[in-house]
């Protein structure tokens, strides 16, 4: 039973991660109808830019608290800025011009903006991942024989937290609507006098924050940063998006977990080295089954 | 704040290309300049860059190659240029050392994946971003089959030339049992379904050694695939009397696939097949409307594809003498689509072109190094490929989507979803 309780804290911390961002890929689906190929490189920048900014702080020594967090929260909300500029000058050069090609080019395009990022990243990097400083108590917390690091119960807490922030967000707020309008129908929307250009670029910037604050959390989790980091993540989380039903915010929550959740379980019945498997296994099992995923609306239409 | 965007909009780079193009377009010559000038400037920078290299005979040698191709390929019935190119293709190889010829050989490689991919991407619409799957699972049947127990194969000594229409067969297999969930659905899922799909490929390469799941009922040394430390001492095939030992020699071999798979294509293209995956690319419901098996002709174009990328495989294989599972990684899908997407989609001198351009050139360059004084940028060609590959993406797609070189096709196609855009603009 204490197994099983590990699992499941394991899975509810890297559920959490896949949730926060594949709320990203499912915010821009569903206004777009694009897969954004290089969101997962908007986690892999958040992260850099949590190292790079932890490390600063660590040079002038103010990581000397138990848990310093005013850094943390500088850290996050640095990541999260760089996400979002990064989203916006995306969107304009790459995605834009696009809006009425055909369906393939700004899929294209958005793999030409991941590969040009990830390896960017590379040459910046010289190769090398980073380390992260030290910013949780290294302790582990015991109750039982499940083991928790202060790290994952941060985690947990904090994509609970930007999970229904946005939830509130997407459901409460004006900007929210209009994001939802646009998604239901652009052409409308823009003649009830919603300013689309300007809502699909608020989509962008909604889901990158996400994704920088889930690179900058996840590098603290994992401890490194590489450029390579965004692809498996941004993969499974895009997994989480279409078994939660693409286009769904609570779809893609519910989703990230129960991947987190399968995910650590199979650890258990078919060992590590098969974990990343797990995830492309559901995808096509969702995708034969029920392409319209748990909580997505059944479109009986193929565009 | 609005009139600065609209003054940012006015200088973005659509906005300058269509008003340079309807400048120049008023006058016939500025029209000619413009259609023809990249079929100038292109060699020009070619042979500028061949010129800029170490080594120079051979660099030089090899980046009149590029030029000359680019242009010679404008024209399938340029029968002068298919004889000087075919017959500098064959003979280069004499006068070039070991690194050059094995970057001709990636060349004819690479360049007959992109012609397998291409019937998938280019012929029949379907994006997959998972190829390298089924050019690993040729490369593993010809190494496991041939290697000896102690290279980690099966040591069954099956010959190269029955493995490669094995190959084949098996490759188009899997693209099959891979394209039947898969290709119901829209597009976009068939891309990350393929994208990971070909990750699965790799793990299970690296996994599947003596202790994987499936690999420790298989043979207790060295499971299925011999895990991360590879397959090895691969033999060298025969023609009949001759050892195929360098990359020179398969690089003959390469061509040969290579042009047999360039002449099924564009055979398949304009046959009955072709006109009914071009029907599904242009309009799915469309073409089901008018009783095209939309499922089986795309099952179809998957496993043709698949068979290609098969055949390279065990081409690869039997050159390199040794497989690892890093061989096998996402880099090898997207160089593939890349060349595809830039060279110009649906058409073989396409591909060829876009194999020249983004696997020859980069290593044409490789040590070629820029020094701009505040930074110097060394391996340009080595460090900076997968940079420069992923801003022409970009570039290709937002300037010119249907490619360098498109089929007419192709580019009427594009040319139509741009008349239709403009119109809705106004």
């Amino acid at each position: 039973m204490q197994e099983y309780i590990q699992l499941l804290i394991d899975g509810l911390t890297i559920g959490g991660v896949y949730a926060v961002i594949a709320l990203g890929y499912t915010l821009v689906y569903g206004v777009l109808r694009m897969i954004n190929f290089a969101h997962g490189e908007l986690f892999m920048m958040g992260a850099f830019t949590g190292y790079y900014t932890l490390n600063g702080f660590q040079q002038h020594s103010s990581l000397n608290d138990t848990i310093p967090v005013f850094t943390i929260a500088v850290a996050i909300v640095l990541g999260m800025l760089v996400a979002v500029a990064l989203a916006v000058v995306m969107e304009r050069i790459a995605y834009r011009p696009l809006r009425h090609a055909p369906r393939l080019a700004p899929l294209i395009s958005a793999i030409g903006v991941s590969i040009f990022l990830r390896n960017i990243m590379l040459r910046v990097t010289n190769a090398q991942g980073k380390v992260y400083p030290r910013v949780f108590p290294r302790t582990v917390l015991e109750f039982g024989e499940v083991r928790v690091l202060y790290v994952q119960i941060f985690l947990i807490v904090l994509s609970f937290l930007f999970l229904a922030l946005l939830y509130l967000f997407i459901e409460r707020t004006k900007i929210g609507m209009a994001i939802r309008a646009v998604a239901e129908d652009r052409t409308t929307a823009a003649l009830m006098g919603v300013n689309v250009d300007r809502t699909i670029v608020l989509t962008f910037v909604s889901g990158a924050a996400l994704a920088g604050a889930a690179g900058v959390v996840y590098g603290m989790y994992v401890t490194t940063a590489t450029s390579g980091m965004g692809f498996i993540p941004g993969i499974k989380a895009f997994t989480a998006a279409v078994l939660g039903g693409i286009g769904s915010v609570p779809g893609a929550m519910l989703g990230g977990y129960f991947l987190g959740i399968s995910e650590s379980l199979s650890t258990k019945w078919l060992g590590a080295q098969y974990k990343d498997v797990v995830a492309f296994v559901l995808l096509v099992g969702v995708l034969i089954f029920r392409p319209w995923g748990l909580l997505g609306k059944r479109e009986d239409k193929r565009a | 704040m609005s009139t600065l965007r609209e003054a940012l909009a006015q200088w973005s780079p659509s906005r300058l290309w269509q008003r340079a193009e309807a400048r120049l377009g008023r006058t016939s010559a500025g029209a000619a300049a413009l259609r023809h000038g990249q079929y100038v400037v292109l060699p020009l920078a070619a042979i500028a860059a061949g010129l800029a290299a170490e080594h120079m005979t051979i660099r030089w040698a090899f980046a009149m190659i590029i030029a000359a191709s680019y242009l010679m390929l404008r024209s399938s019935t340029n029968l002068f240029g298919i004889v000087v190119l075919g017959a500098m293709l064959a003979y280069l190889p004499e006068h070039m050392d070991l690194f050059e010829r094995g970057i001709l050989f990636d060349v004819a490689l690479y360049a007959m994946l992109g012609i397998g991919l291409n019937i998938v991407v280019g012929y029949a619409g379907l994006l997959d971003l998972g190829y390298v799957a089924f050019f690993a699972v040729g490369a593993y049947l010809f190494a496991l089959l041939s290697a000896p127990e102690v290279g980690g194969g099966f040591d069954v000594g099956t010959s190269f030339w029955l493995v490669l229409p094995m190959a084949m067969v098996v490759a188009a297999l899997v693209g099959v049992l891979l394209g039947i969930p898969v290709l119901r659905l829209r597009g976009d899922y068939l891309a990350i379904v393929t994208l990971g799909f070909g990750e699965i490929i790799g793990i299970m390469l690296n996994n599947e050694g003596a202790t994987g799941l499936i690999g420790k009922h298989v043979n207790s040394t060295h499971g299925l695939t011999n895990g991360s430390v590879g397959v090895f001492s691969i033999p060298k095939p025969y023609f009949f009397d001759i050892k195929l030992a360098t990359p020179h020699e398969m690089y003959y071999v390469v061509l040969v696939g290579c042009l047999l798979a360039a002449f099924a294509a564009e055979r398949i293209r304009v046959s009955r097949v072709g006109r009914a995956w071009e029907a599904i690319r242009e309009d799915e419901d469309v073409a089901a409307a008018m009783g095209v098996n939309t499922t089986q002709y795309k099952l179809l174009a998957f496993a043709i594809g698949a068979s290609i990328g098969g055949l390279g495989g065990a081409i690869f294989a039997a050159k390199q003498s040794a497989v690892f599972p890093s061989d096998f990684n996402l880099d090898v899908s997207v160089n593939v689509l890349a060349l595809v997407i830039i060279g110009g989609m649906g058409n073989v001198r396409g591909v060829v072109l876009g194999s020249l351009l983004l696997i020859g050139l980069p290593d044409v360059l490789r040590d070629f190094s820029i020094d701009l004084g505040f930074v110097s940028l060394d391996n340009l060609g080595a460090d900076y490929r997968l940079v420069i590959f992923g801003a022409a993406l970009v570039a290709v797609m937002v300037l010119r989507p249907e490619g360098l070189l498109p089929s007419r096709r192709r580019a009427a196609e594009f040319e139509q979803a741009r008349v239709i855009e403009a119109e809705r603009a106004t």
